[in-house]
This record gives structure tokens, C-alpha cells and sequence, in this order.
């Protein structure tokens, strides 16, 4: 039997278990919107739907007798003060079964309706009785969905609903003999969800297990063992190499991830007062787009490339910690679980990544999605915090003879400044989590204003952790840069020592800039003044690092293969990034450019315009190290150049809406901005579809590569001294460094 | 066509000329900015270009004398001057765009020291605006708005009907907005003039607008720091009425 | 495929420990969410379970881990050669120790920032200024609320100095090819551990629990105020001092807490470590693990030192 088959029963099973699928927020009644029946909320449709509107409807037998007369009181309360006088509330009964009735002139049932809802009587009161007739079944289980509309009292005006708040609440009151089948229909929505997805795996397997059982003709227990031999190595293995690998895997999964959540984004903002996703729904998309990209993309694509690296540059042939490695690698997909768990539970961590309180310790925020953002956030701290800790052991006490400090290659190097800065960084982001955790699990009052915390204090911890964040997703990116420039410029990097200055220099700077996050907080207005100076002060040393590659090609002898084309293109898109900070970097500039477009134009044009085309460069370089084959070079080609202009295409303009005010984190616009972002969804969508291009090269190379034989691009560094792919222990014999003014003597 | 004339020219005059009324004209520090940018951008492009062109790799080239061997640490290059050049020159930019940024500091800072002819309390909450009552301060006499220290509001003055998400006020007037909020962050930002304040619970944060600087007429107020749902649709009128 | 060449000085142990420990770590977080959190905040008691069940998973990672070292002397990263002099001097694994004790000072640095920070921004209690009718606007310390049992602070404090002194006989003693004593200086210390935490459960329970404004008991008055010998500390107290009774409940049981929850962690080790000097005996050559130990401990004792002062008597 053939793949055909495999994937006719993979769809299959994949429709079925999406049909199986219980949906959520379906209103039974069947009344999707409640403005459209309610007559008595027409005018306020574009009030706003707020959790502090609370609904009451009292008087609520426990069980309901057959066609018994009940009289229910309703009440709102919270939302805004009414004014005095004006009108004050509304609301919208219906009932599943039994039949509602009015008993006084507050209240009525429209014409052919059978739903009750307030009248002009009833609008200047929060408080309403009615008569409920209990259905003639008493196996029933009758379901009141209520509509409650608490109103400020401006109606009539242009804006006569602005302020008001409406919620919905439901109410379920069995009879007398429903009460235990009412009790075994009871099931949460995340209950559901786990069944459900126990469902979809569970016939997922069957029909992969099924068909290998009569393809190959092996009974049950053959294939499982085949399954299980083929992941135990995985699961159980502590070399850097395969760990690196897994991470390298993880994190461009995660990426893929984070990109189609980045392309809703884009969907959604293709034109403004856009339906495709809710507001909240839009909240959560933007969280886990930036949280993903950042911990679970980026972070990890770094990683996995400094486990498989470092100790082949450095000529060890592990990790200090081996165990703990895997420790750290298996911290970030369980994390993400974690994370992601927000999903199926009724909507994702909705705090940004930045995750500012009082928001995130605040119950508007989703529940529990934002408490699972905050435990996978641990998870991932705890691991990088353990990364750091085995990186730093090893480059310090695990290089070959011959390999001192200032002989380490560029990546080394970066990955070596990145760990001091996840060391003092990642405990102070992970404590503030645990804070973050208590306070909004265990009671606990760091963030809560009410109680008198600092609403700020958070700022403060976030981004102390936070900027020294983006140069650790920089820096390894300047490393790759400086190998690959290097190498295909057949000559040494320019000023290798003040390459190497510059990085250190670069993380000191950055625990000291953090406040240019803040400039409109009402923070001090010196500590202001003085991160504007240390900010700008970033540029010397990150300058000194372009100067230096483009001096280095200066002179040389360039090969244009795809790694280094890639490299080139994002040594441009990470100056136009690099620029556009300095400009944020200024105070009066900032103040008007904050949280508008201009800030997500810069930090993607550093994101992936940095990082993430380095390290997609890395992958062309290194790929032939890590499979032994050699990568398409058309194919290359063709993805860059599609990349490089779609990049551009899609995040330059980005700049333009935000100098014109356009704020982030919005879900709809003003029609103004419309055709810009037209123009910047359509190019981000074709940006993400042709890294699919990048993705059939991955997998086309490792089955029609060429050879690549252990050193194809004439590196110098120790790596490519081993075969390619590295044998288990790394090294055969553990090199040793030479040095090439000793060589010519 | 547009499309294009969206690209190249910005259309968000306030922003361009008159950021936040001080750093009008060509000199501004946006005009700065955008000017050391592109020559940044070119310098490293060009260089970029310039090298592509001299020094490629052509098939059958000897090896460099310092070409890269595996194993081994190649030779330090480096020239001392150049290097301390390329540290000297940024240096010196940067300082010079830190200078030209602290004249427009003076306005955003002195919000206590500028004399203000109007104040206003505002609440932002989840998700609305609310505007208290406009008070003039002692020096509003002279307008025809104030009497003696009590804003009066003027009977041409009836764009709101309430004062949630509404807002009227004298064209010609330094207005002062002091700001807090109910619940969790905003940010209280007037795209046209760039005006962005946080409105943070627990805290007086203050913004201000010389309304001499925009021309009558309505403008929105928008939220500009992620505050929940509806935080894109949190924004208020602001009608600027002159007053005969 | 390293004996082909003959030369296989570093064989790789896999271990499944890491997976279990991480897929129980999830597990037990989703159920930890899902029973405090879920379901509009109220939580669904049936997750506690979850709970449990990725508790036992995590715990099973970890025992499978600590068998290997426990069976087979195995010691990761121990038998790496350094080829640079400076670096040489000390082993790996105690390069790593120290590493990581200087992620754990920025853990307590946190806490000790974020707790001066609230403590510099709110005015102490004093008579002469308005603290609101149940203090609300003033800063009145754990301190006031612990003093009357100051002594379980000085005990604790003494207890873990003293602990700090034995573990460094424990060693002294393996060095000396004496592994009943070090047994016996490792128990003392273990002892002297679960004392200090035993006095701590103790004293926050009666914080807890103390009804710290009982006009009736002791005739408090708000006039009065902080009258420290009768227990009248602060109407805001009038129900105990716990986590979510104020800011300075909160900042005084996470920093006192995480504290607690490093001593904890140090008697699971020092129980292994017992475990193992008994079965194989620390000597001469053979002390490493208790030196690391050590380390790990006098910074736990650091960080009181800090703790104490500025909870305490601040
Ligand atoms: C990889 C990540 C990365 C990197 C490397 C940078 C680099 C820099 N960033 Fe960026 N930044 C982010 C990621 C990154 N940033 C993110 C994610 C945010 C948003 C967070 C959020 O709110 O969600 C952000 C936000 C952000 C802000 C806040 C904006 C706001 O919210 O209002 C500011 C303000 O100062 C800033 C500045 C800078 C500066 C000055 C640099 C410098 O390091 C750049 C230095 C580089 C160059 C200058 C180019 C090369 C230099 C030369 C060619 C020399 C000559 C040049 C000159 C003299 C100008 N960044
Ligand atoms: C490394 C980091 C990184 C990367 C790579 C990206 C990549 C992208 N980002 Fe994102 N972004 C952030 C980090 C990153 N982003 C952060 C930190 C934020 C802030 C979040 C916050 O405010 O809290 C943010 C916010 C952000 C916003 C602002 C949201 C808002 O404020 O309202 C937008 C809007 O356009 C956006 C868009 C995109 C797009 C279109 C991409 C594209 O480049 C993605 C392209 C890649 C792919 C699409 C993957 C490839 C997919 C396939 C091969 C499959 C093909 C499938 C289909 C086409 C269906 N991002
Ligand atoms: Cu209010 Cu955003
Ligand atoms: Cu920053």
C-alpha cells in the first residue's frame, strides 16, 4: 500500500474528529445576537460588553413542578453610574421551555415573541419581577438566557450608547425529575476539550497504527515497538547534537506557528471593522504571535544552534551537563504545551507578551489563559536559566588546547555574552512571573492597586529582563553574521578584538537602556534623560560591528553563495531595524511614536530582518555540517529573493502608518489606514507562503543533496575540522587550535 | 497611485512639522532623524554595493595570503585608526541627536511650570473616557471663557451630551489634562499632535495641549496602551471650538 | 560507532529522566491552573488531581535521575579535562554550582528590590501622621507583628549559622577519612535545617492565625496603635497577617517563603547526601557532592542574613 492511501485516511480522520468536535458559546436559544430580538437594547449596540455588569435573577426554585407559576426578580448592577434621571437599564429574558409573562407595566413580551424584555416604563430601573409558567414535562431543563444592559443615561446623544455595558448571563433550573440527567450533562468546556482532543489523537493513531499493521503485515505489539525504538533515542538522548537538533526543529515549528498566527493578524487587520476574529480572540493572537516568536521561536532556534556548535567550535565533546541539557530542551516544548493549553480552554493569554499589569494580575484578563501563559513562562525561564548556567560552565573550562578566550570563533563569542545576560536577566523575568502567579492564584497583592501596589513595579521588572532580551536574540545573530561574512569573504573578520569589545560592550549597555520602554509611564523624568543617552549609545558599538563585516569583504575575495546572500540582506534590514531605534530612541520622538506601528515596523525589521534571516542563513551555512548534504542552491536563490522583497514589502510600510498614528495592539482602525495595511497583508501573507520554499529545500536537500564533504565552504573554525555530520562523540581526537602566525614559521 | 503617495509622503503634518508644537521647520529633531537616517542607510548600502562590485570571487582566483585554513586561527587584522574613526563618528551623531532631542524635553517636561488657562480631570476606565468639569486657573480671567476662576463653559459649547468620551474646549487656550484611571493602564494619546501620556491607576499623570497649535475643528483621543477587549475602540471626541 | 575507533572515553548515558520530569512539570502546572484558575476564576476542585498525577510524574523524573548517580558514582560532568590552567583549578561541576548560585542571586535580589521598593515608597507608621482608620496608608512592618516572638527569628538565625559550620565539618571530616563523622555532621545539619523550618511553619501560623486587633482581649484602641507588647499592631491586622492581607504580608511571606522553600530543597539533598554517606562513605578522594552541598547551603545562610534584618528588625 502506498502514502496515498495514508494521507486519504490521515484527512479523514481528521474531518471526523473536527466533527466530533464539541462547539463552543452556542446560545441555545438560538438568538445570536441579542440586539437584533431585544427591541429594548437596539440603541445600544455599540454598547460594550463588560464582566462587571453582574446579572442576578433570584427566586429560582431548586426543581420546578409541572406548570407551576413562578415569579422571578431580575437585577443588574456595576457598569457606569447613571446619570440622574436618565434612563438607567434594560434587559432581554428568553426561556427554553415554560412560557414568561409580565405582571406589571415595566415589563412586556412583543408582539409573536415570546422572550420578555423591558419597555419605556421599565428603563429607568435595574430591578425587574415576571411571572415564569413552568413547562407541562418536568424531565426538562429549562435555560434562561438574560441580557442585562446597565446604562449611563446619555441616550440621545450622538453617541447615546457610549458607556453603557451589557453581559449575559444563563440560568438552569431542572425539573424536578431532570435533576440527574441535568447533572451528567454537566460538563466543562475544558472537560470537552480534552475529550475531544483525546478523540482526535486517539483515532489518529488507530488509522496510522492500522494502516503500518496491514501494509507491513506486523502485528499490534511489531509496530508499536518500531514506533517506540525509533523515538526512545529521542526521547532519551543527551548528546548536544541530537539535543541541538531538537531544538532547531522546536523552535522553526514554533516559528511556523507563531507566523500563521502573525498571518491572522494580518487577516484581520486587512481591512478595518473587520469580523474575522473577535476582539479577545485578536488579543490572544497578537500574545502568543509576539511570546511565541520570541520564547519559543527565536530563543530556541539560537539554542539549538549553539548546542549543536559550541562544543564542535570549541573542540569538546558535550556539554558540561549533559542530562541537564535535556533537562533544559524538554522544558520548552512541555512549556509551550502549557502555554498554548490557553487555547482550548476558552481562549489564550490575552496580556501581550509584555504582559503589563495591572491587566495581567486583574481578572478581565482571559481565565485561565493567562494563568497558563504565566506557568509555561516559568517552565521556559527555568529552562534558559539552566542553559545559561551549562553554557557558561562549558566555554570557560571545556575548550581544546590552543582554543584561549581570544581565539574563540564570533559565534562563540556571542553565545558566550548572551548567557552572562540570560544569567542576569531570565531569574529577574521568572520571579516576576512567580509573583505574577501568586497574585493572581493565591491571593497575594505585588501588583494589586487597589492594595496599593506599584502599577509600574512590573515595568520595571519586565523590562529589566526585557531588553536585555532582544540583544539576546541579537547577538547570536551578529555571530552567525560574522562566521558567514567571514568565511565567503575567504579572509579573517576585520578587527576581531574589537568585534569582540563591541559585543561586550553591547551587554553592559543593555541592563542599563531599559527605560526608552517607559518614556510615557510619568516615570522620573532624569532616569528618562538617562536611558535616551545610554540608548543612543548602543549604536557606537553595534556600528563599530557592520563597519567591521563590511570591511572585512573590503579587500577580500566574495563568494555569493546563498548563506552569504542571506547574511548581506540581513546586514541591510538590520540597520533600517538598528536606525528606526535610535529615532525611538528620542524621547519627544518616542512620545509620539510609542505603541504605534512605527515600534512593530522597527522591532520586526531587527526580529526577523535580524535574527531570524541570520539564522535561516545560519541553516543554509551549517546544514551541510549537521546532514552531510548540501543544500539547493536555486532553490536558495529564489527563497531569498522572494524574502528579502516581501520582507520589505510588508514591514516597511508598517513604518508609514505609524508615523501617520496608527496605535498597535488594535483589533480595527480607522478607515484612514485601510489601504496600507491592504498593501501590508497581502505582501505578509506571500512573506510566509514562500518560506515554503525554504521548507520543500530542507527536506528536497536531504534526499538529492550533494555530498558535502567535511569543510564545503572553507571555514576555519573546529567545527568543520570533524566529519560531516560529526560523529557521536564529536571528535575522534579532541584538535587542537592552531595558530596561523605560528603556522607560516 | 495612492498607494505610492502613501508610502512617500506622511501624511500626519503635526507629526512632521509641528511635533507636538516645538520642533517645527526643516531643523526639527524628526527632520533630523529622517535626514541621518537615510545618509546611515546609504552609507552602509553603498559600501555594501561598492564592495560586491570590487572584490568578488571569480573562478580560478589564487588564494588570499591570509585565506582561512581549518584548524587554525587566522591573522588578526585590523587597523587601529580606521576602527577608532568608525567609534569617534557614531559617537559624535548620537550625541548630536541626544542634544537636538532635549530642546523638545523642555516642552514635554515643564507641564507644572507652563501656565495653564484650563484644566481638565479625566478618568480612563475600562473602556471609556471620562471628563470632569473644566476648571480655569486664576490666570484664565482675562479670557471671555473664564470668569473669575470658574470655567464657564460657553453657551455655543453643546457638541456633547454627556461627558463620557466627549470633550469640548477653547481654541487659543493651554489646556492641562490630569489623568488617572479606574482600573488598569491606558494611555491617553491625541495622534494629531502626538500627545501620548500612560494613564496609570494610583498616579496623577499629566498631559497638556496649547490648543493655539490645532486648528478648530473635531479630533479623536485614542488608547494607545493595550487595556483589554474593546482597547481599539476606546477613543473620545474632542471638539476644538473657538469662542467669540 | 566511537569503538570502531578505539578510543571511547566519554560514553553517552541516555536517560528518560529529563522527559519524565518535564512531561510531570506540564502536567502539573495545567492541573495547578485549571484548579485555581479555570472556569471564570473559580477554579474546578476536580483538577487538583491532574495536579497530583504531574506532581508524582515530576517526582518519578527526579528519582530516576538521582538513581543513576545513586547506582553508578555516575557524576556528570566530573571527569572532564580542562586544558587551560586557570580554569583547571576547580571541577566542573563546582564551576556550574557557582554559576548557578549567581542566578539564584538575582532571584533574591528580586524580591529584596521589589520589597525596598514598596517599603521606601509608603511612609512607616508614626503617630504623627494620618495612616487611614485601619493604617491602610502606612507601612507597618512584618517586623511589628513578629517581634513579640522575635526569638524564633534569633533561633532560626543561630540555627542556620550553626548548620553553615557543620556541613563545613561534614567535609573536613570525608577529607579526613572519617565517614561516621561525616555522617553524623551531615545529620546535625539536617537537624539544625528542619528546625529552622519547623520554628518558621510555626511562626507563620500563629501570624496567620493571631488576631492581632482584639479590642476586647486586650483593649486595643486605634488611639493606641501600634502598642507592640499587647499585641495591638494594626486594625488592618484585626483578622491576622497573611499573604493577602497587605502589601507587607505579601512581600514578607514570598521573600520569607522562597527563603523556606530553599531550605527545603536543601534537606531533599542533604537527605540523599545522608543516604549515600552511609551506604558508600564520603572519604578523601570522594567529597565533591558535599562540598557543592555546602556551597548551595552557605548561600541559603547568606540570603537569611539578609532576609532578617530587613524583615525582621527593619
Ligand atoms: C532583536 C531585537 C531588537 C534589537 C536588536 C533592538 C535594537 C534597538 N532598539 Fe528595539 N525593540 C525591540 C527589539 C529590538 N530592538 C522590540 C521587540 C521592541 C518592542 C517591545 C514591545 O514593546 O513589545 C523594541 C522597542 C524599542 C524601543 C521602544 C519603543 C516604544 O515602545 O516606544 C526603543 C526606544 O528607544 C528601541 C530602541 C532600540 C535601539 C536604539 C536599538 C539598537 O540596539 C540598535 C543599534 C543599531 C544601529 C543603530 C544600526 C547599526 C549602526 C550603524 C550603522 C552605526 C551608525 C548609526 C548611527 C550613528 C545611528 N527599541
Ligand atoms: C521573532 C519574532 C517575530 C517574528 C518572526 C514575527 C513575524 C511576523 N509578525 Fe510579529 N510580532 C512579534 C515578533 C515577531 N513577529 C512581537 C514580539 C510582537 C508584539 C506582540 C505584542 O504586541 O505583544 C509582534 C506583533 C506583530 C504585529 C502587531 C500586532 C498588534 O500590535 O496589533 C503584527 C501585525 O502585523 C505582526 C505581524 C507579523 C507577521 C506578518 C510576521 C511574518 O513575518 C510571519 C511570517 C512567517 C510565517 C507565516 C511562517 C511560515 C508559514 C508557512 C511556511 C506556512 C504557510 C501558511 C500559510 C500562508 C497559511 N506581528
Ligand atoms: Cu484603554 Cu487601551
Ligand atoms: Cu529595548
Amino acid at each position: 500500500m502506498n502514502k496515498k492511501t495514508l494521507s486519504l485516511g490521515f484527512i479523514i480522520a481528521i474531518v471526523f474528529a473536527v466533527t466530533a468536535f464539541p462547539t463552543a458559546n452556542s446560545v441555545p436559544t438560538g438568538i445570536a445576537d441579542p440586539n437584533m430580538v431585544a427591541n429594548g437594547c437596539t440603541c445600544h449596540t455599540d454598547g460594550i460588553m463588560a464582566s462587571d455588569v453582574v446579572i442576578n435573577l433570584t427566586e429560582l426554585p431548586e426543581n420546578y413542578n409541572v406548570s407551576q407559576v413562578y415569579t422571578f426578580t431580575l437585577k443588574i448592577s456595576g457598569g457606569p453610574e447613571p446619570l440622574e434621571g436618565g434612563n438607567q437599564g434594560g434587559f432581554f429574558i428568553a426561556a427554553s421551555y415554560g412560557t414568561l409573562e409580565s405582571v406589571d407595566n415595566t415589563t412586556q413580551v412583543p408582539e409573536g415573541q415570546t422572550h420578555l424584555t423591558h419597555n419605556a416604563y421599565g428603563n429607568g430601573q435595574r430591578e425587574w419581577s415576571f411571572n415564569w409558567t413552568a413547562p407541562e414535562s418536568d424531565s426538562k431543563v429549562a435555560v434562561f438566557t438574560v441580557y442585562g444592559n446597565s446604562v449611563n443615561g446619555n441616550a440621545g446623544s450622538s453617541n447615546g450608547a457610549g458607556g453603557d455595558y451589557w453581559n449575559k448571563a444563563e440560568f438552569k433550573v431542572a425539573g424536578v425529575n431532570a435533576k440527574i440527567v441535568a447533572e451528567e450533562e454537566e460538563m466543562s468546556m475544558p472537560q470537552k476539550m480534552v475529550y475531544a482532543f483525546t478523540v482526535l489523537l486517539l483515532t489518529l493513531s488507530a488509522v496510522v497504527v492500522g494502516n503500518r499493521m496491514v501494509v507491513n503485515d506486523q502485528s499490534f505489539e511489531d509496530v508499536m515497538k518500531d514506533y517506540w525504538d525509533a523515538a526512545y533515542p529521542w526521547l532519551t538522548t543527551t548528546d548536544h547534537k541530537y539535543i541541538g537538533t531538537l531544538y532547531i526543529v522546536t523552535g522553526f515549528a514554533f516559528f511556523f506557528i507563531g507566523g500563521i498566527l502573525g498571518l491572522l493578524i494580518r487577516l484581520q487587520l486587512f481591512e478595518s471593522d473587520n469580523d474575522f476574529l473577535t476582539y479577545e480572540e485578536y488579543n490572544s493572537t497578537f500574545t502568543m504571535h509576539g511570546t511565541t516568536m520570541i520564547f519559543l521561536a527565536a530563543m530556541p532556534i539560537i539554542f539549538g544552534f549553539a548546542n549543536y556548535l559550541i562544543p564542535l567550535q570549541l573542540g569538546a565533546r558535550d556539554l558540561a551537563f549533559p542530562r541537564l541539557n535535556a533537562l533544559s530542551y524538554w522544558l520548552l516544548p512541555t512549556g509551550g504545551i502549557v502555554i498554548y493549553m490557553g487555547y482550548f480552554t476558552g481562549g489564550a493569554g490575552d496580556v501581550g507578551w509584555t504582559g503589563y499589569t495591572p491587566y495581567s494580575s486583574g481578572d478581565t484578563a482571559t481565565t485561565p489563559g493567562t494563568d497558563f501563559w504565566v506557568a509555561g513562562q516559568i517552565m521556559l525561564g527555568a529552562s534558559s536559566t539552566l542553559t545559561a548556567i551549562n553554557f557558561l560552565t562549558t566555554m570557560l573550562r571545556m575548550r581544546a588546547p590552543g582554543m584561549t578566550l581570544m581565539r574563540m570563533p564570533l559565534f562563540s563569542w556571542s553565545i558566550f555574552v548572551t548567557v552572562f545576560l540570560l544569567l542576569l536577566s531570565i531569574p529577574v523575568f521568572t520571579v516576576a512571573l512567580l509573583l505574577l502567579m501568586a497574585d493572581r492564584t493565591f491571593g497575594t497583592l505585588y501588583f494589586d492597586v487597589d492594595a496599593g501596589g506599584d502599577p509600574i513595579l512590573w515595568q520595571h521588572l519586565f523590562w529589566y529582563f526585557g531588553h536585555p532580551e532582544v540583544y539576546i536574540v541579537i547577538l547570536p545573530a551578529f555571530g552567525v553574521l560574522s562566521e558567514i561574512i567571514s568565511t565567503f569573504s575567504r579572509r579573517p573578520i576585520f578587527g576581531y578584538t574589537s568585534m569582540v569589545y563591541a559585543m561586550a560592550t553591547i551587554g553592559v549597555i543593555s541592563f542599563i537602556v531599559y527605560g526608552h520602554h517607559m518614556f510615557t509611564t510619568g516615570a522620573d523624568p532624569l532616569f528618562r534623560f538617562i536611558v535616551m543617552l545610554t540608548t543612543m549609545l548602543v549604536a557606537v558599538p553595534t556600528g563599530i560591528k557592520i563597519f567591521n563585516w563590511l570591511a572585512t569583504m573590503t579587500g577580500g575575495s566574495i563568494v555569493l553563495k546563498t548563506p552569504m546572500i542571506f547574511a548581506l540582506g540581513t546586514v541591510i534590514t538590520f540597520t533600517i531595524g538598528g536606525i528606526t531605534g535610535i529615532i525611538l530612541a528620542s524621547i519627544p520622538v518616542d512620545v509620539a511614536l510609542h505603541d504605534g506601528y512605527f515600534v512593530v515596523a522597527h522591532f520586526h525589521y531587527v526580529l526577523v530582518g535580524g535574527t531570524i534571516f541570520s539564522f535561516i542563513a545560519g541553516v543554509y551555512y551549517w546544514y551541510p555540517k549537521m546532514t552531510g548534504k548540501m543544500m539547493n542552491e536555486k532553490l536558495g536563490l529564489l527563497h531569498f529573493a522572494t524574502s528579502f522583497i516581501f520582507f520589505n514589502a510588508a514591514f516597511y510600510p508598517m513604518h508609514n502608518v505609524g508615523i501617520e498614528g496608527m496605535p498597535r495592539r488594535y483589533a480595527t482602525y480607522d478607515a484612514e489606514f485601510t489601504e496600507l495595511n491592504e498593501f501590508i497583508s497581502i505582501t505578509a501573507i506571500i512573506f510566509g507562503l514562500v518560506q515554503l520554499i525554504f521548507v520543500y529545500n530542507v527536506f528536497y536537500s536531504y534526499k538529492n543533496g550533494e555530498d558535502a564533504g567535511d569543510d564545503p565552504w572553507d571555514g576555519w573554525s573546529l567545527e568543520w575540522a570533524t566529519s560531516s555530520p560529526p560523529p557521536h562523540n564529536s571528535f575522534v581526537h579532541i584538535p587542537t587550535l592552531k595558530v596561523a602566525e605560528e603556522e607560516h614559521e | 497611485m495612492s498607494l505610492i503617495g502613501d508610502l512617500i509622503s506622511f501624511e500626519n503634518p503635526s507629526v512632521w512639522n509641528d511635533f507636538g508644537g516645538t520642533s517645527g521647520g526643516f531643523l526639527g529633531v524628526v527632520w533630523q532623524m529622517a535626514i541621518w537616517s537615510i545618509i546611515v542607510a546609504i552609507l552602509v548600502t553603498g559600501w555594501m554595493i561598492y564592495n560586491l562590485i570590487y572584490y568578488r570571487h571569480t573562478e580560478g582566483d589564487p588564494d588570499h595570503k591570509d585565506a582561512l585554513k581549518v584548524g587554525v586561527f587566522p591573522h588578526e587584522r585590523g587597523n587601529a585608526k580606521i576602527e577608532i574613526a568608525w567609534t569617534i563618528a557614531p559617537l559624535i551623531l548620537v550625541s548630536w541627536l541626544t542634544f537636538i532631542s532635549l530642546a523638545p524635553l523642555d516642552y514635554l517636561w515643564d507641564v507644572d511650570g507652563q501656565e495653564e488657562d484650563l484644566t481638565v480631570e479625566v478618568i480612563a476606565g475600562q473602556w471609556y473616557w471620562q471628563f470632569g468639569t473644566p476648571i480655569c486657573s486664576e490666570k484664565g480671567n482675562e479670557n471671555s471663557w473664564c470668569d473669575e476662576g470658574v470655567y464657564q463653559q460657553p453657551l455655543s459649547f453643546d457638541k456633547c451630551d454627556s461627558n463620557f468620551d466627549c470633550l469640548e474646549i477653547p481654541h487659543g487656550a493651554v489646556v492641562h489634562f490630569r489623568l488617572t484611571s479606574n482600573d488598569v493602564l491606558h494611555a491617553f494619546n491625541f495622534p494629531e499632535i502626538g500627545i501620548k501620556q500612560d494613564v496609570v491607576p494610583n498616579l496623577e499623570t499629566l498631559a497638556w495641549l496649547d490648543t493655539n497649535e490645532v486648528e478648530v475643528g473635531q479630533y479623536d483621543i485614542w488608547c494607545a496602551e493595550f487595556c483589554g477587549a474593546e482597547h481599539s475602540i476606546m477613543d473620545a471626541d474632542i471638539h476644538i471650538t473657538e469662542v467669540q | 560507532m566511537s569503538d570502531e575507533h578505539g578510543h571511547d572515553d566519554h560514553e553517552h548515558h541516555g536517560s528518560i529522566a529529563p522527559f519524565v520530569f518535564c512531561i510531570g512539570a506540564a502536567i502539573m502546572f495545567i492541573g495547578l491552573v485549571m484548579a485555581t484558575a479555570g472556569n471564570e476564576g473559580a477554579g474546578d476542585s476536580g483538577y487538583w488531581f491532574v495536579f497530583f498525577l504531574g506532581l508524582a510524574g515530576l517526582m518519578t523524573g527526579f528519582f530516576l535521575w538521582v538513581q543513576d548517580y545513586w547506582d553508578q558514582d555516575s557524576e556528570e560532568g566530573e571527569d572532564i579535562e580542562a586544558y587551560h590552567d586557570f580554569w583547571s583549578s576547580i571541577s566542573t561541576r563546582k564551576f556550574g554550582m557557582w554559576i548557578f548560585l549567581l542566578t539564584e542571586v538575582m532571584v533574591f535580589s528580586t524580591l529584596l528590590s521589589a520589597y525596598l521598593r514598596y517599603r521606601a515608597a509608603v511612609p512607616d507608621y508614626d503617630p504623627g501622621i494620618d495612616c487611614g482608620v485601619d493604617f491602610e496608608l502606612c507601612w507597618v512592618p512584618a517586623a511589628d507583628v513578629i517581634r513579640s516572638h522575635l526569638i524564633f527569628g534569633v533561633i532560626n538565625t543561630f540555627a542556620l549559622l550553626l548548620s553553615s559550620l557543620t556541613v563545613v565539618l561534614a567535609l573536613y571530616a570525608a577529607r579526613n577519612n572519617n565517614p561516621k563523622a561525616t555522617t553524623r555532621y551531615l545529620m546535625a545539619t539536617f537537624v539544625l535545617g528542619a528546625l529552622f523550618l519547623v520554628l518558621k511553619i510555626w511562626e507563620w501560623n500563629e501570624m496567620k492565625n493571631y488576631n492581632f486587633w482584639d479590642e476586647e482581649h486586650y483593649g486595643c484602641s486605634v488611639t493606641k496603635g501600634q502598642d507592640i507588647a499587647h499585641h495591638c499592631i494594626a486594625p488592618k491586622y484585626a483578622d491576622g497577617f497573611w499573604i493577602d492581607t497587605s502589601l507587607e504580608g505579601s512581600t514578607f511571606y514570598i521573600t520569607t517563603g522562597t527563603h523556606g522553600a530553599h531550605v527545603f530543597v536543601g534537606l531533599i539533598a542533604l537527605v540523599y547526601l545522608i543516604a549515600k554517606a552511609n551506604k558508600d562513605g564520603y572519604n578523601e578522594e570522594y567529597h565533591d557532592t558535599i562540598e557543592l552541598f555546602g556551597l548551595y547551603w552557605h548561600y541559603v545562610d547568606l540570603v537569611w542574613v539578609f532576609v532578617f534584618p530587613f524583615f525582621y528588625l527593619y
